[in-house]
């Protein structure tokens, strides 16, 4: 009986002996895919044979992707099946049943969460649990294992991009550590190596480790921008943007993301990410103490996005408006300011976004200090309490919002408390965002 | 891995043989399940189906199922030989410096029913002994086992193990997850996990070793939704039920004398505690013993029985020198004294407390608050720290009830913490604080009561059974 080597390919007996028993747990196609690398690769002898039998299995002929194009049309109904059960139930499923172990609904399911990162992170990183599950369970033989190693890298990838999102930097860490190795296996091309490096860039500005992010961020913009990947490159611009923030460098965020914008404009077939960029440049500019352009962006912003803005950048545009009509005091639109900030509020909670609701409304209490109304500001801060409920809040931002209200309950004068909070929270939601 | 499919209840004649055979086929089911499950249909509900099976050729069902006891024994030899094979290779990778769990799926040998089986068994310890590194940190450690150990199971072969015992794993994982769920504030998971346990549990054949794992996951549900009667009865069922484990019985006993205690029944709290102490003294895990001792002192306060306190509060202090002196010097590292356990710190302040020696009590109390908040257990800290703004409002010191009450930014950061409870605190706080200084604040104790409340529906929010200190 032909033996193989495990390492090189080769048959060998215990190989045999656990298809005679069934305890290895790939399958016969599997096997048989593997001798076939094996052979293609490694033996001229056995290149010589595979010859005979015409081109490598390995090649997607038109009908190979007519099946894939039918799975992804296909994973709808699938998708409509997993969603409405219970985490266990649906992995049962995808683990029990083949209809569930497709390319195609991997794919959509990716695709989806990519999709709902922005407005609904939480709902979009279930379905990345899921897309991950069924990426696990793709049969290589039936796909090549270079499809699914490529499916798993992707799964993994935006996974720990929406952990990262919803605060549990660990667990995001090891997912894309995981996405890592799989790209270090030969995943995908060259451009998703670099989505999934803009990923652990996110993940490092998350983590406090901007500088890191900075120096991995412009390798890839380089390299993006030499082969006209503009979407990696935007994508990196924004991140040593949000890192330059975060170090206090606002005049150079302001610069880099302004150019941004610039080339974006008109060229995104995904607006929400213009309006994200144009939100980040006016929150850059009121960092920079340019309030007056902030305001006139934040007015071109309205516009241009009419109704179109999801929940969240509708909230961070009018916390953004009030933000920069608070800065322009000498103006007197303070009641302006006021005005946006408290409608800004409940649009942030509706849209899960606690974190900047907090702030909007720490940002009111401030304006009522700058305003000299000590009672109104105390009132605002007790209004934080309601504001603790929130699930999005981590424990730094619980602390603070804890620690402002203890001096200013004592009777201590606001602002400074009211300054160290802000920053604190400020911090928090650029990490976050 | 699929349910073992259960035949329609009234299939077309014919049917009921193809669906059972594509079970088997397909490795969904065994044999035994498969002709098991044929049996019991045809004896219970559908006389077409029983048509339908002699129909063309009969089967010999009683011989078939004596094929399957075979096997199923053939099976647990297996299984025995699997389970030696595991420790040798636990060893083995220990010995190594490689850590098993994390690397569980990866090693092709782990993958097997016995490796399961000791993830689950590894999760449940740590969920009996109350996760006690950290009530949100250790369930979510003990979710990670039990997450890795489904995974593995959902690869094993039915046709390899038999589905019964699959099912058996199963359960004991859903239900420790169940648990460990309600310790991390998922409820709406944990009652459909627990759900899908009792699922399992019945598809087991309703196996007694794990019924009172199933009552202690399904008390933790009902305590999640508010129904505190259904899960004393759990509870109480637990305490007293001949396959529960000692640790089964002494969580149990101390979640029911705990709700017990919360409803104003200390007398029967104190029922449940002696009835767990005196039946299981010389078997309890040390750790578990003082927890049902320090709720002994609890409880015993809450009826009014300073002397009956002293005398639990001397037996838990007994149980702790015992324990140091066993640990040998090494047990305080070089400290000055032995490791204060802050569960016995509170027990002591709420004697004292008791006795009207109320200095030694806050000195006692404040001792618990830092050691909780040391180990990150935010409810337990949250109980130190509203009876000691309680003990500065009854003395009438209210700028230092103010002060200590504001004092929120250690509790804020404990891993976990319940952020209803924390909005309530502050507006103790806030209350408090809304009259002038020196006056003692209007409302304060009912703003007091308020919390205590908070608290304890955190408690019961978070589950008992996988809860460590719980000192209301």
């Amino acid at each position: 009986m032909m033996e193989l080597d495990r390492r090189h390919g080769h048959v060998t007996g215990v190989m045999v002996e656990e298809l005679r028993r069934g305890t290895d747990r790939r399958g016969p196609a599997e096997r048989l895919r593997h001798t076939l690398d094996h052979l293609a690769a490694a033996c001229p002898e056995c290149r010589a044979i595979l010859r005979e039998y015409g081109q490598s299995e390995r090649e997607p002929s038109a009908s190979w992707e007519t099946v894939l194009g039918a799975e992804v049309r296909a994973a709808g109904g699938l998708i409509a099946e997993l969603v409405h059960l219970s985490p266990y139930r649906a992995q049962a499923l995808i683990l029990g049943s083949p209809r569930f172990q497709r390319w195609g609904l991997a794919m959509r399911m990716v695709e989806m969460a990519d999709r709902e990162a922005l407005s609904s992170p939480r709902e979009a990183e279930v379905v990345a649990t899921l897309a991950v599950a069924i990426a696990d369970q793709l049969d290589e033989a039936r796909y090549t294992p270079e499809i699914v190693i490529d499916a798993r890298a992707r799964a993994e990838a935006i996974h720990g991009d929406l952990l990262r999102r919803l605060g549990d930097l660990s667990a995001a860490e090891r997912a894309l550590d995981r996405a890592g190795r799989l790209i270090a296996r030969g995943s995908g091309g060259e451009p998703f190596r670099a989505e999934v490096d803009l990923a652990r860039c996110r993940w490092l500005v998350a983590a406090g480790r901007g500088r890191e992010a900075v120096r991995r961020c412009r390798w890839v913009a380089r390299w993006a921008r030499e082969r006209e990947h503009q979407h990696l490159v935007w994508g990196a611009e924004s991140i040593v943007a949000r890192a330059e923030l975060l170090d206090g460098n606002a005049d150079r965020a302001v610069e880099r993301l302004d150019r941004l914008v610039r080339r974006m404009r008109g060229l995104d077939a995904r607006p929400a990410l213009e309006w994200e960029a144009r939100l980040d440049l006016a929150e850059a500019r009121c960092a920079a103490g340019e309030a007056g352009a902030a305001l006139e962006g934040l007015a071109r912003l309205r516009v241009l996005a009419a109704d179109g803005l999801l929940g969240h950048q509708w909230g961070r545009l009018l916390a953004l408006e009030g933000r920069a009509l608070a800065a322009l005091a000498a103006d007197g639109r303070l009641s302006e300011a006021e005005e946006a900030l408290a409608a800004a509020g409940p649009v942030l909670r509706a849209a899960g976004r606690g974190l900047e609701a907090v702030l909007a409304l720490v940002e009111l209490a401030g304006l009522a200090t700058r305003q000299d109304r000590p009672e109104r500001a105390r009132a605002r801060v007790e209004e934080l309490t309601e504001l603790l409920v929130s699930p999005d809040l981590p424990p730094p931002a619980l602390a603070a919002v804890v620690d402002l209200q203890a001096p200013i309950r004592r009777g201590e004068e606001p602002a400074e408390p009211l300054e160290h909070c802000h920053g604190v929270l400020s911090k928090l939601v650029l990490q976050q965002l | 891995m699929s349910p073992i499919a259960q035949p329609p209840e009234h299939p077309p004649p014919g049917h009921l043989t193809e669906h059972l055979l594509d079970a088997w086929s397909t490795g969904e089911a065994d044999l035994f399940t498969v002709l098991g499950a044929a049996l019991l249909h045809l004896e219970e509900r559908c006389p077409a189906c029983r048509e339908g099976l002699r129909q063309p050729e009969p089967v010999d069902i009683r011989a078939a199922m004596a094929e399957g006891a075979a096997q199923a024994l053939l099976r647990a030899e297996e299984l025995e030989e699997e389970g030696r094979r595991l420790a040798n290779l636990l060893a083995e990778l220990a010995a190594a410096g490689v850590d098993p769990e994390a690397v569980a799926l990866d090693v092709e040998r782990l993958r097997t029913l016995a490796f399961a089986d000791h993830l689950a068994a590894l999760a449940g310890s740590l969920l009996d002994e109350g996760v006690p590194d950290g009530v949100r940190t250790g369930a979510a450690t003990a979710a990670g086992h039990l997450e890795r150990a489904y995974q593995v199971l959902l690869r094993l072969e039915p046709a390899r193990y038999g589905a019964p015992r699959l099912r058996y794993t199963e359960a004991r994982i859903f239900l420790s997850m169940a648990r460990a769920q309600v310790a991390r504030g998922d409820h709406e998971a944990a009652t459909e996990t627990a759900s899908m346990g009792a699922e399992a549990w019945f598809q087991a054949g309703e196996p007694e070793t794990l019924h009172p794992l199933l009552l202690l996951a399904m008390a933790d549900v009902a305590l999640a939704i508010g129904k505190k009667r259904r899960a004393l009865e759990f509870f109480t069922e637990v305490a007293s039920h001949r396959a529960a484990t000692d640790a089964h019985r002494a969580v149990a006993a101390l979640a029911a004398a705990r709700l017990e205690r919360w409803s104003g029944e200390p007398v029967a709290a104190v029922r449940h505690l002696r009835t767990a102490l005196l039946g299981e003294e010389s078997e309890l895990e040390g750790r578990l013993e003082r927890r049902l001792r320090a709720e002994l002192v609890l409880a015993t306060a809450a009826a009014g029985d300073a002397t009956g306190a002293g005398k639990a509060l001397a037996e838990l202090v007994a149980g702790l020198d015992e324990a140091v002196e066993r640990a040998g010097d090494g047990a305080d590292d070089g400290a000055d004294g032995p490791p204060v356990d802050p569960l016995e710190a509170f027990a002591r302040g709420r004697v004292f407390l008791l006795a009207g020696r109320r200095l030694a009590a806050e000195g006692d109390l404040l001792e618990a608050r830092r050691g909780y908040l040391a180990r990150g257990d935010g409810l337990a800290a949250t109980a130190a720290h509203l009876a000691l703004v309680g003990i500065r409002i009854e003395d009438g010191r209210p700028d230092e009830a103010r002060a200590l009450a504001s004092d929120l930014g250690p509790l804020a950061l404990c891993p976990g913490i319940d952020h209803d409870l924390l909005a309530g605190l502050s507006e103790l706080a806030g209350v408090l604080w809304s009259e002038a200084a020196g006056e003692p604040p209007s409302g304060a104790t009912e703003a007091l009561a308020g919390g205590e409340r908070m608290l304890i529906g955190a408690h019961t929010r978070r589950g008992l059974s996988a809860r460590g200190d719980v000192p209301t």
